[in-house]
């Protein structure tokens, strides 16, 4: 099984040691894993401020440089629901179906594909967990509120699996934090008054670092935090899994 | 900035009150779920209605026939507008023909999308909202800030006020109960006095010519069966096919809307009242264009019930105002594109595509989905300032490139890195307004790669 | 206008999609418990009892000396409707009226045109009491729309509740336009 390894643009730029968790896991896990050094990003940005047709080009560019590979794993749900969802606009060929249909977040790859049951990992922290839409409601890794169905989470059913992890109960489990790509300077106002909220959330329940499948959330919540001077940690999921300590 | 951008801020000027705005609406929502998830079949249901809504609008045309046809026969009088100023011009004929001086009202976001109110007071009608929350803004001379609840941004203080001076009631009450009782006793006067009434329809079904309407107060009821003339406009997606069908809806309607199991009055008009005259009016005013937007047509299975609204994080902090159309939040943002895709272009942008809305939809509109459509489509209009388009496109040029997005990331992160704070957060770093730009680690992951682990 | 309309329609809708076919979902609780548990949650009160309804016990519930309507055989009325006019019904205090069914999961009892001598009387009167017989509370909607026939009437109507508001700050107020108070009456 030859993995590729997808690591989101601002992953790869500002958050560095989530790619190496991410890459690292993989391995440990017995995993094939490689980091094609062509890639870029998934054309996201682009296509949700409504110039979808203008990432052609970085849509076929990322299916030329994943196509290879039995599975595309990223840390990350929104780009992967991206890749998954909105490639639809692509001609349908075997590349780009292969592209699309094996393109994965890592928790589902955990789950689904490598079926995790232990890990070594020991993380003796009140976690906050907060559920990125894009995963959330795009790949459905959990049950949302909205939804009457059995409730599962597949990024906590993996870290549920560390050692002396505990979590604390959000009032609003999975509200959005108000990142929203672009949304997040085109509605300045709104986009920082809802993270706000969620930072509040943690907080009041004693979350002693937020954890989530998506970094461009947790940047956006780290960004609010530390202008605020109050920090509380970021992290993906990840990194916990991977054995990093606070 | 635009326009939504900019009354959200406005909105959110006064924190305190968007957070009481914003957890009065979350409590709605979480009244939802727990009715929601008392139904075992809830997704089976919604996948139900959608499955009719979908059928009934591949068939739109057959059963506005079949509706007219049965409502004719039961004595109704059937008329057809195809937009909003016939709708206008057909109810004040209607209500000329019988000298009509007085008209109660009960909600209908119909005649708001209309203008039908000022249209009729020019003329001289007085007309008088009987739903509590309309007649409040009525006198507020406000539009509804929400399709289901329309004064829910205001505060019992204010309404208190307002009655003080509309109603007389005592300087500084605020009790709800004591309010309410007053607006009781000053809308029976006008029940009684009413020479015509209008509602909107909740459900038109083809089956039985008869129109269905869900109403908490009994406004619509106590309105309609005093005065001997009866009107009820309908925007044409409103039919229904069977009686059956209507159980599906009624399961849904309230449950999703307020979180209650049904409205306390579910009333069917068939036929007119004894000695009574009782006009239907079917409204197209862009559904018919609408219906022929492939991505977008299934936004006419919304059955009003404001889910979406509740869910909505950026409605809730932002107010129903902030959207300027009479159908606020998620769903008014994927209906007004189609009405004025210059002066809407704002609206599909209101949204951090979440998702949230599109799962509450008891119809299951994917609401989500049409706002990114809706954002391609003003794209490619040309209603996005040049200096995002010539940025986009610079941008898919990088991200295309291997050695471009190498070299811009490069520079991207020298600027981040070296450039003095007072530089980096200039005015123009929207981002840096409230919020830290990220801290630029001194490798990225392809350094990082490159140095270790390349098995390549 | 209906023309251009229906034609504009016809060049604009989708392919025909299928109308889907379902029967009545099936519950696993008891009919009348849910149905007095619901009535209960919903601000109206339930009358359980063998016995028919009494004069006695309406005064004892809304006071003696009540201006009444009644639709059933147990009780007399005061008033007689068609004698007057319309404005004049907000006088009668109590109305008692014969429902047909009623739906467990919501609370909901449905009535329709043959027990109205005016449509109105639901909703003007102060006070509504509703008779319905134990074996005709069915489980949910679906099994209410099986019973019912919505073209036999003209008018019809579920009422589910006193009338209610919660459009000031979302505060519950019974009582806004219609009927101050439900009371149910289940002949066991």
């Amino acid at each position: 099984m030859n993995v590729g390894l997808f690591i989101p643009c601002y992953v790869d730029q500002f958050y560095p040691q989530v790619g190496i968790a991410s890459l690292e896991l993989l391995r440990k896990l017995g995993c094939k894993v490689h980091y094609p050094a062509g890639q870029s990003c998934c054309g996201q940005p682009l296509a949700n401020s409504g110039f979808e047709k203008k990432a052609i080009p970085v849509y076929e560019h990322f299916v030329e440089t994943f196509a290879p590979y039995d599975y595309i794993v990223a840390p990350s749900g929104s780009c992967t629901y991206h890749v998954r969802k909105h490639y639809d606009i692509l001609p349908k060929t075997r590349e780009v179906e292969h592209v699309r249909e094996k393109s994965l977040d890592m928790a589902e790859f955990l789950v689904d594909v490598m079926k995790l049951d232990k890990i070594e990992s020991h993380f003796p922290h009140k976690v906050g967990l907060h559920q990125s839409c894009h995963g959330l409601r795009g790949l459905r890794l959990a049950s949302g509120s909205e939804r009457v169905q059995n409730s599962f989470s597949k990024i906590r059913a993996v870290l549920d699996l560390v050692d002396e992890i505990e979590f604390v109960e959000l009032d609003r489990k999975d509200e959005c934090c108000g990142f929203g790509g672009t949304f997040a300077v085109n509605e300045e106002a709104i986009s920082v008054k809802m993270g706000k909220d969620r930072i509040q959330d943690h907080k009041s329940k004693g979350a002693e670092v937020i954890v989530a499948g998506d970094m461009s959330c947790l940047m956006h919540l780290e960004g609010i935090m530390r202008r605020k001077k109050e920090n509380i940690p970021v992290r993906h999921f990840v990194e916990i899994l991977n054995g990093t300590q606070l | 900035m635009s326009k939504h951008p900019q009354k959200a801020a406005d909105f959110i000027a006064n924190e305190a009150r968007t957070d009481w705005h914003d957890q009065s609406l979350w409590v709605v929502r979480e009244k939802r779920d727990k009715l929601a998830k008392g139904v075992a079949e809830w997704e089976e249901l919604r996948e139900l209605a959608s499955q009719i809504k979908d059928h009934t609008l591949s068939h739109l045309d057959s059963y506005l026939e079949e509706f007219e046809k049965n409502a004719l026969t039961n004595g109704a009088k059937v008329h057809w507008a195809k937009d909003a100023e016939a709708h206008n011009q057909i109810v004040l004929d209607i209500l000329q023909r019988h000298q009509v001086r007085s008209l109660v009202k009960s909600k209908s976001m119909l005649t708001e999308e209309c203008s039908l109110n000022p249209f009729l007071e020019k003329q001289g009608i007085e007309v008088i909202d009987t739903d509590l929350g309309e007649r409040i803004i009525q006198m507020k001379n406000e539009p509804p800030s929400h399709i289901v609840m329309p004064a829910i941004h205001l505060k019992k203080e204010e309404i208190g006020e307002l009655f003080h001076e509309k109603l007389q009631t005592e300087k500084g009450a605020t009790d709800p109960k004591y309010l309410t009782e007053a607006a009781r006793q000053h809308l029976r006067s006008h029940f009684l006095q009413a020479d015509a009434a209008l509602s909107g329809v909740n459900f038109a079904i083809a089956e039985t010519g008869g129109v269905t309407i869900c109403t908490n107060e009994g406004n619509a009821d106590m309105g309609i069966h005093l005065a001997p003339l009866q009107i009820h406009c309908m925007g044409l997606e409103k039919v229904i096919p069977r009686q059956k069908d209507l159980g599906v809806f009624t399961r849904l309607l309230a449950r999703s809307a307020t979180g209650q199991p049904i409205t306390i009055y579910t009333s069917h008009h068939l036929k007119p009242k004894p000695g009574g005259e009782m006009h239907i009016v079917i409204v197209d005013n862009g559904r018919s264009e609408q219906l022929g937007r492939e991505d977008f047509r299934n936004s006419l299975k919304c059955i009003r019930c404001g889910a979406c609204m509740n869910t909505c994080p950026i409605y809730r902090r932002s107010g129903g105002h902030s959207y300027d159309y009479t159908v606020p939040g998620p769903i008014g943002s994927i209906l007004t594109p189609g009405k004025d895709l210059k002066k809407y272009s704002d609206l599909p942008f209101a949204s951090s595509l979440c998702g949230s809305c599109s799962d509450v939809c008891p119809v299951k509109i994917d609401i989500h989905q049409q706002l990114y459509k809706w954002r391609q489509i003003i794209a490619e209009e040309g209603y996005l300032p040049k200096s995002k388009t010539k940025g986009m496109h610079m941008a898919a040029k990088i991200l295309s490139n291997p050695t471009s997005y190498q070299r811009a990331t490069k520079w991207m992160r020298r600027i981040l890195r070296f450039l003095p704070r007072p530089l980096l957060y200039l005015n123009t770093n929207v981002w840096g307004k409230q919020r830290e730009l990220p801290e630029v680690p001194t490798k990225t992951f392809k350094d990082w790669y490159k140095e270790n682990r390349d098995e390549s | 206008m209906k023309v251009d309309i229906l034609r504009h329609i016809r060049a604009n809708k989708a392919h025909p999609l299928p109308l889907p076919e379902y029967t009545a979902f099936s519950y696993d609780f008891n009919p009348q418990e849910k149905f007095i548990e619901l009535m209960g949650a919903v601000g109206g009160k339930v009358l359980l009892q063998k016995e028919p309804l009494t004069l006695d016990q309406l005064s004892t519930l809304f006071g003696e000396g009540k201006s009444i309507y009644s639709g059933i055989d147990d009780i007399n009325s005061h008033v007689e409707v068609s004698k007057l006019k319309a404005h004049e019904l907000h006088k009668i205090e109590l109305v008692i009226l014969p429902a047909q069914i009623a739906v467990a999961e919501n609370g909901a009892c449905y009535l329709d045109e043959s027990v109205l001598p005016h449509r109105v009387l639901p909703f003007i009167c102060q006070h509504l009491i509703l008779v319905i017989d134990a074996h005709s509370i069915v489980g949910n909607m679906h099994e209410a729309m099986e019973k019912i026939d919505l073209s036999k009437e003209g008018f019809s109507i579920f009422i589910a509740g006193p009338s209610k508001t919660a459009d000031i700050e979302q505060s519950l107020v019974i009582g806004a336009q219609g009927a101050r108070s439900l009371t149910v009456f289940i002949k066991n």
